[in-house]
């Protein structure tokens, strides 16, 4: 398998993309976020142009994010996330964390603090996979598998094409449905597991979730997601 | 000296990390959760400071509204006067086949429909006179006020209303609804727009 320096740095790059994208969008974006808020951000749209910068530094030099880089833009982007509650989602919280345990890992002096930074990164990445799992098997739409035609068919996050197909097909969508629910409550068995058998996981929920960026339009999910799966096998790979 | 300082500093750091894990694991428990929940550091409770990732199992509807505003012309007294202008969707990004690479108007939107949500969480419109004074119902006003080129200024008396727009997706058989009027005089809630 590939080693664990290597499996931090590409997920370091990764990461990177997540925030310039964050910070790109932002920055573009700016007026209108700033106008849902109570009042005015002066220096906003500059801060979230940095934030792309440091993001795109990470793309080309990843171990600025190791030595304590990603610690900064996890504070960058928690910062965001707060002032223009509820701006944020579900892969600004990801990428919060995964940069928090990326920074910490070439920053902390001694051995062990740098493998409790990295396990308590991994047990975040594999909560949020376990939970989000967990909490769709208590909707009875997720049961059904209408939860999935239904989102699709939203204006907002699917494509007319795709949504028409599953609205036909129930059980194809009710499949699907499924197979997200096994696959992300699955997530602590194949920490456990490891070897192989997780590679083959990660690779899984790679493909969800690039499908997830391409039906849905949720492609900030797909940078901040990535990242913690690689950060997940690099962590796995310690033991 | 210094470099033992470093260490201090990151060993508080790395303590704040693994406490916030922890605590996030520990959410999982029913009666965790709940105190979590139930205390608050500052006004927030501790429970909105972790991750929520149930939030992926979320119920059909919650992004399917929209919001739109426009100016209603005033008399001398205040009081409506002339024909409403047309009306200004706040929300109006839609999923384009480019969507999983750039995005930027997701925020802002999302920002509104949730802050739509929260007032028709909160009574919707047989609260409307009680959610004025909500600062959700502020911030959708200070946003419609700059989106018709009207300034931030969140006074009461400027003559803006605005709608919340329950839409039911590409294939639906049923039209938009509107479930949420800022303006009790005019357009009613359940109108079809």
């Amino acid at each position: 398998m590939t080693s664990v320096p290597y499996l931090f740095g590409v997920a370091a790059r990764v990461a990177g993309a997540g925030v310039t994208v964050v910070g790109l969008e932002l920055a573009v974006a700016w007026p209108k976020v700033e106008a849902w808020r109570r009042g005015p951000l002066p220096g906003g749209r500059w801060a979230a142009l940095a934030l792309a910068c440091l993001g795109a530094g990470f793309v080309i030099f990843p171990e600025l994010c190791l030595a304590g880089g990603g610690i900064v833009a996890a504070v960058a982007i928690f910062y965001f996330v707060v002032a223009c509650e509820p701006a944020g989602d579900g892969s600004d919280v990801m990428l919060v964390l995964v940069l928090a345990g990326l920074g910490a890992s070439d920053l902390m002096p001694f051995g062990w603090m740098r493998t409790v930074a990295w396990w308590c990164l991994a047990v975040n990445v594999c909560l949020a996979y376990w939970w989000s799992g967990v909490a769709k098997t208590r909707v009875p739409a997720w049961r059904a598998g209408r939860q999935v035609a239904l989102a699709l068919n939203s204006p907002r996050y699917g494509s007319p094409a795709v949504a028409r197909e599953f609205l036909d097909h129930q059980g194809a969508a009710k499949a699907v449905s499924w197979s997200v629910i096994g696959l992300e409550a699955a997530c602590p068995a194949f920490l456990v597991i490891g070897g192989p058998a997780l590679w083959v996981w990660a690779a899984c929920a790679l493909l969800m979730h690039l499908g997830i960026a391409l039906m849905m339009g949720l492609g900030r999910f797909l940078w901040a997601f990535s990242a913690g799966l690689l950060c997940l096998l690099a962590v796995r790979g310690t033991i | 000296m210094i470099r033992l300082l470093g260490a201090a500093v990151l060993g508080v750091l790395l303590a704040v990390y693994a406490a916030y894990t922890a605590l996030a694991v520990l959410a999982c428990v029913g009666p965790v959760d709940r105190w979590l929940r139930a205390h608050r550091i500052g006004r927030r409770p501790i429970r909105s400071l972790l991750p929520f990732w149930g939030l992926f199992a979320q119920q059909f509807g919650m992004f399917d509204l929209d919001v739109r505003c426009r100016a209603v012309p005033a008399d001398a007294d205040g009081g409506p006067g002339g024909e409403p202008g047309d009306w200004t969707a706040l929300t109006r990004g839609r999923w384009r086949p480019w969507s999983f690479l750039w995005r930027p108007w997701h925020r802002p939107d999302q920002t509104g429909q949730v802050l739509a949500l929260r007032i028709l969480q909160g009574g919707g419109q047989s609260a409307a006179e009680a959610l004025r004074h909500t600062p959700g119902y502020a911030r959708i006003m200070r946003r419609a006020r700059i989106e018709l080129g009207a300034g931030g200024d969140t006074d009461a008396d400027d003559p803006i209303e605005f709608q919340i727009v329950l839409s039911r997706g590409h294939w639906a058989a049923v039209p938009p609804k509107v479930v949420f009027s800022s303006s009790t005089s005019t357009a009613a809630a359940g109108e079809r727009p």
